[in-house]
């Protein structure tokens, strides 16, 4: 057992951060300041995958051959830990972290040449079409339906949940193209042009009052039967595939500590009652230490999991293991942030998140985030396969139940 | 990074299912010729050079036997403490100690201190040629086995550590079982003369020995509860899949599966942050101290939430010694409590 960090590692830690520094504008920094999800302002967040694509560094989880870095596995959570240290947005994962694998794994020569370059270039912008109002953590049963018709399909139904649908210009979709089979077997993986005729965008307003999420209505829609990934009724292999790379491509534990240390920030400079320094204060040190002691113990679960997969096997089910734990870990994290800044936390000016506004929050910026974020994290432990879907995954796949 | 066992970690591991009796304990004998005494001390001072990890591997596998004290008091709490002082008799011990010839045990709380290294009711004032001791000091592990016993006690205004002989005039010890079954022993001293070197030091560097002990030992401590942890998860796991209710087996229910998906989570973290406060420990990182604390209050919350939700799913015999989660849960009780 070894902890040490190799040397060539903190030379390629150098690298990236000189890389930082020259490269991460004020701007684009500012915008995963104001951040109050995993998803940052789009027109900057691309602007910046542009930057990184420019570098070669869009992807580093994808295979050498197709644009990846060819980083080993430490090399990658250096570089993604550097990102988050240094606020840098996060880049938009509907096509770099689940339309791009899939189309590596199941796609055709042509879908690779074509539709991977353009991933990681950011001329698309993809979205993806899963869940379905009848069809959340049940997402086998499915209705949207794809109908032959001689070289087209024909797509009636409709997709909810679909983050930023209403920037994209592609989506990825589940469609039913079989009936009569067992619901599994019926569902094929489908690539969509948003400016299809037939298909109309209704943007969501959630609890933080921002249009992050939206439904998507399939009317008549005719799409090309070459647009299918992988085979007819076999949408389902895909769609495994890609639900395993959205769990097991993530680290809390970076992000994770970083938010923490913002939160100390903030206990430092707040008083209590008492005149006390909130950081000192007994309640207060209790939360934060759980926390803080919490993120350690999944720090080393991650780096034990990675440790075991050598490099390029599945995670499988233990990536269900780290998702109920960090994003329970994130919720908890916003509530003592809310915690920490009573009524400050109240005062709601969405217009302030937008990084190229220019009105001035009132109050420290850090109070401005602070309830959105809170709000909009509620969502982390139901997207990406419900925490209760995730802990079925594990009560049969590791516990043997 | 790199988390396997290495040769030599697995040959221990081995050796913990190896001595293990057919009752399911480990009797001193064993301890001694298993070798495990000279695991934590360095080659120079005749000891096997172990890592702190090789002893987080061993105490792991040794959960099993559930009452690892005389090894444990002995080679790592009294062990860690015979490292750090200087004494005439300090290569003496240290052989005998390891060959298990002379037993030690570390007196550090009292009644109402039960926490406390810097203070104590216990009291040593200074005479023409050496001191005298008065006091007595609770709960001290392998305190009737031990020939000789390191003392927390106030000199003046500091505390001091001394070392005392069971068998001189003055001391008496009172010796009891603990809720796990575990042996500990009321020590007291009646106006016990011991001469100036038994003073082994004094004021804060007497307390920072102390402290680096309870660290170094607690390590392997914690390494032993992680141990007890996963036997729980792993003992209730066979249970739900064997005992049938309303038909099935019980561990077909989602009410139950979701709350053993929890048990093994809290287990895997636990492990996650021994590995942690080992190895950050081994390394002198700056944050080894906070680490080993979290490990402490981790391995205490999620230890009894975890044998008490064992308990409750072996339904009524969970609360007899037929089945073993109860024992569990008493030395984890007493893990969680003891010499932290």
């Amino acid at each position: 057992m070894n902890l040490n960090a190799a040397r060539e590692n903190r030379q390629f830690l150098a690298e990236v951060n000189d890389f930082l520094a020259d490269h991460l504008t004020a701007e684009i920094r500012r915008a995963g300041q104001l951040a109050t999800s995993v998803f940052a302002d789009p027109e900057l967040v691309m602007a910046w995958q542009r930057i990184l694509h420019r570098q070669g560094w869009a992807a580093p989880h994808w295979p050498k051959e197709h644009g990846g870095t060819g980083w080993n596995l430490s090399q990658r959570a250096i570089f993604a830990e550097a990102l988050i240290k240094a606020d840098a947005p996060p880049l938009i994962p509907m096509g770099l972290m689940m339309c791009g694998p899939c189309l590596i794994g199941y796609g055709s020569e042509k879908q690779k040449t074509e539709l991977l370059p353009r991933i990681l270039s950011g001329d698309d912008f993809w979205c993806q079409g899963y869940s379905e109002p009848n069809a959340g953590s049940d997402l086998v049963s499915l209705r949207t339906s794809a109908v032959r018709e001689g070289d087209y399909y024909r797509i009636n139904g409709s997709k909810i949940w679909t983050t930023y649908a209403h920037h994209a210009n592609k989506i990825f979709c589940l469609v039913r193209t079989s009936k009569t089979a067992k619901p599994q077997a019926g569902i094929s993986f489908l690539l969509i042009n948003m400016d299809t005729p037939g298909i109309t965008v209704r943007p969501i307003i959630g609890l933080d009052e921002l249009p992050e999420q939206c439904e998507v209505f399939f009317d008549n829609v005719m799409v090309p039967v070459n647009q299918l990934v992988g085979e007819e009724n076999d949408g389902w292999s895909v769609a495994k595939y890609l639900l395993v790379f959205e769990r097991g491509g993530l680290e809390y534990a970076p992000m994770l500590k970083v938010q923490l240390s913002k939160i100390q920030q903030i206990a430092k400079q707040q008083k209590t009652s008492t005149g006390l320094v909130l950081e000192k204060d007994e309640l207060f040190q209790l939360s934060y230490q759980r926390c803080e002691r919490d993120i350690t113990a999944l720090e080393f679960t991650e780096q034990r999991i990675k440790s075991a997969l050598g490099s390029g096997q599945n995670p499988g089910a233990l990536s269900s293991m780290t998702k109920i734990i960090g994003t329970e870990l994130q919720q908890k994290l916003t509530e003592l942030a809310l915690s920490c800044l009573g009524h400050q936390a109240l005062i709601w000016q969405p217009e302030a998140l937008v990084p190229k506004a220019p009105a001035l929050p009132l109050g420290p910026e850090y109070a401005v985030t602070a309830m959105p974020h809170y709000l909009n994290t509620r969502a982390t432990s139901i997207y990406g396969g419900s925490n209760e879907v995730q802990r079925n995954i594990i009560a049969k796949m590791v516990l043997g139940l | 990074m790199n988390f396997e066992l290495d040769d030599d970690q697995r040959l221990l591991a081995d050796s913990a299912e190896r001595f293990l009796t057919q009752q399911g304990q480990y009797e001193w004998q064993h301890i001694i010729d298993a070798g495990w005494l000279s695991l934590p001390f360095a080659e120079a001072d005749g000891g096997l050079g172990g890592r702190l990890q090789d002893s987080m591997v061993l105490f792991q596998h040794l959960a099993k036997g559930l009452i690892v004290d005389p090894l444990w008091v002995n080679a790592y709490l009294a062990g860690a403490v015979v490292k750090r002082i200087q004494h005439p008799q300090r290569e003496q011990w240290l052989s005998e100690l390891m060959l298990g010839q002379a037993q030690f045990a570390v007196a550090i709380h009292e009644y109402e201190h039960a926490f406390s290294l810097t203070h104590h009711q216990t009291k040593a004032e200074v005479r023409l040629d050496g001191y005298c001791l008065n006091g007595s000091k609770c709960c001290v592990l392998n305190g009737e086995a031990a020939q000789h016993i390191f003392v927390l006690a106030q000199l003046s205004d500091q505390p001091a550590l001394f070392v005392v002989k069971q068998d001189q005039p003055g001391v008496t010890i009172l010796g009891h079982r603990l809720v796990d079954g575990a042996r500990a022993a009321e020590v007291r001293f009646q106006n016990v003369l011991i001469d100036e070197v038994s003073l082994l030091s004094q004021g804060i560097a007497a307390v920072e020995i102390m402290q680096q002990a309870l660290h170094e030992s607690g390590l392997a401590r914690m390494a032993e509860a992680c141990g007890i942890i996963d036997l729980l998860v792993k003992d209730t796991l066979s249970f739900v899949k064997t005992r049938q209710q309303f038909g099935v087996s019980i561990g077909s229910f989602q009410a139950l599966q979701h709350r053993l998906v929890d048990m093994f989570m809290m287990s895997e973290q636990c492990r996650s942050l021994l590995l942690a406060a080992t190895l950050k420990a081994e390394q002198l990182d700056a944050d080894a101290a906070k680490t080993f604390k979290h490990l402490q209050s981790m391995v205490k919350e999620y230890g009894q939430k975890i044998a008490q939700e064992a308990i409750q799913m072996h339904g009524g015999m969970g609360m007899t010694h037929e089945v073993n989660v109860g024992r569990y849960l008493k030395r984890l009780l007493a893990i969680g409590s003891t010499n932290v």
